[in-house]
């Protein structure tokens, strides 16, 4: 073999790479690792990790010497990039925020087809308790009119005060004069609805009164409109009762809170008109 | 002086296994990445013998065809292919360094040409022309300024040990 070897190398050579191509044959798309190869590849591996850790650490070092620069705009323009994938994470929750709002909307106006909605974008508010008003987007251009009462699928919002082209704006329930025929759902006792119960600075709900004497009114019960009056549509979904006042107090019988998030409105529902 | 031989041989077949599989994948000048293990193949078979040749060309093939999860035996094969062609070619002792520089870079650019023709025989999509004239032929002419270096490295080695027996 000794003599083999010194005297036919290149004979050998052959006989060893023929060898090593049917080696590569076999391996060829081959996705395991023999046992051998695994072995192998077990014992090379602390070793394998140790150069690359070296290779890495070494990179770093001449790339930081020789190419400061390279480091800074690479940073540079990371942090452009983490910047323009913040602005569109943000971008993306506030779609997602709007997105679930149109969609509750829709499921509200879905489930109130009799009615013509339009979807009127919050452009302003003004909270003051005494003159609470919101500016929508859309006016007597979008069929906009007077009167016209505003809604989400968290209940009533108010009615249209004043109209102009491409705006609008609605007295909330949250203004002092603002008024609305109700009854309690589940008795339909008729009453009325409006003015604030402030509490301690805080306002705590919607003064209910004119109720019958004799009403069974419970705290929770269901206020709906009552469609008297023709602005609101019968049955719109107005807020619970949370408390009773005594019989003597006279002022009102009963306080109503909304389920609607005044300070933070951003689309409402505006019903243009009736089916039929 | 032999031991001395030996010892450069196996830091020159470590440093150009470290080369193949660590260093140049990662660290390159443009992607030219020269073909070290071959170079290092090369300038042995010309200094010492096709016998060390072999040795190196077998075990660091296989050794980096293992390293790097290529098809294994491969590399190996080539470079005893390689090294078998260079043993055959008309050379003699005032071969200038430049017919043994342009010899070097023909055959690393033939490892390169068989290497795509293995991979378009098993289905690899494969732009040919581009990979020849970007990727194979300054790796063979890398290879070849490599190979040359090795040979001067080398050459002082064997030279002591002839005068010195």
């Amino acid at each position: 073999m000794k003599k083999l070897w010194r005297n036919r190398p290149i004979l050998i050579a052959l006989l060893a790479s023929a060898l090593f191509l049917v080696l590569a044959a076999l391996t060829v798309g081959r996705r395991t690792a023999s046992r051998a190869e695994d072995m192998f590849s077990g014992a090379v591996l602390p070793v394998q990790e140790a150069v690359s850790d070296i290779t890495d650490r070494v990179t770093d070092f001449f790339t930081r010497v020789f190419f400061p620069n390279s480091i800074q705009q690479e940073n540079e323009r990371l942090t452009k990039l983490v910047s323009a994938y913040e602005r569109r994470l943000i971008l993306y929750e506030a779609m997602e925020q709007e997105n679930a709002r149109l969609a509750e909307l829709l499921d509200y106006a879905s489930a109130n087809s009799n009615f013509y909605f339009m979807t009127a974008p919050v452009s302003a508010r003004n909270l003051d308790p005494y003159v609470d008003t919101i500016t929508v987007r859309g006016g007597s251009r979008s069929g906009i009119t007077e009167q016209m009462a505003a809604v989400t699928a968290q209940g009533i919002v108010g009615r249209i005060i004043e109209v102009g082209a491409t705006y609008s704006k609605i007295r909330t329930m949250q203004n002092e004069d603002m008024r609305i025929s109700v009854m309690v759902e589940r008795t339909r006792d008729e009453g009325m609805l409006g003015g604030l119960v402030i509490e301690n600075g805080q306002l705590v709900g919607l003064k209910l009164y004119y109720l019958p004497k004799d009403a069974d009114i419970q705290v929770g019960d269901t206020i709906v409109t009552s469609g008297l009056g023709g602005i609101f549509p019968k049955g719109l979904y107005v807020g619970k009762v949370i408390f009773l006042t005594d019989e003597d107090n006279g002022e009102y019988d009963a306080c109503v809170t909304s389920d609607v998030d005044f300070e933070h409105l951003e689309e409402v529902l505006i019903i243009l008109g009736k089916e039929g | 002086m032999a031991l001395k031989k030996h010892a450069a041989l196996i830091l020159s077949f470590i440093a150009a296994l470290f080369l193949d599989t660590a260093v140049l994948p990662k660290w390159n000048l443009f992607s030219m990445v020269p073909f070290v293990m071959l170079a290092c193949m090369l300038a042995a078979e010309q200094v010492f013998s096709i016998q060390t040749a072999i040795l190196i060309g077998a075990l660091g093939g296989l050794m980096e065809d293992l390293l790097c999860e290529n098809m294994i035996g491969l590399t190996s094969a080539l470079c005893l292919l390689v090294a078998v062609a260079y043993e055959k070619l008309p050379k003699d002792s005032d071969t200038k360094p430049i017919i043994l520089g342009i010899y070097c870079g023909v055959l690393a650019i033939a490892v390169e040409f068989l290497r795509a023709l293995v991979a378009w025989v098993i289905g690899m999509r494969f732009a040919f022309w581009t990979a020849m004239l970007y990727g194979a032929l300054p790796r063979g002419v890398l290879t070849a300024l490599w190979a040359l270096a090795g040979m001067a490295f080398f050459k002082p080695l064997l030279k002591r040990q002839v005068d010195n027996p």
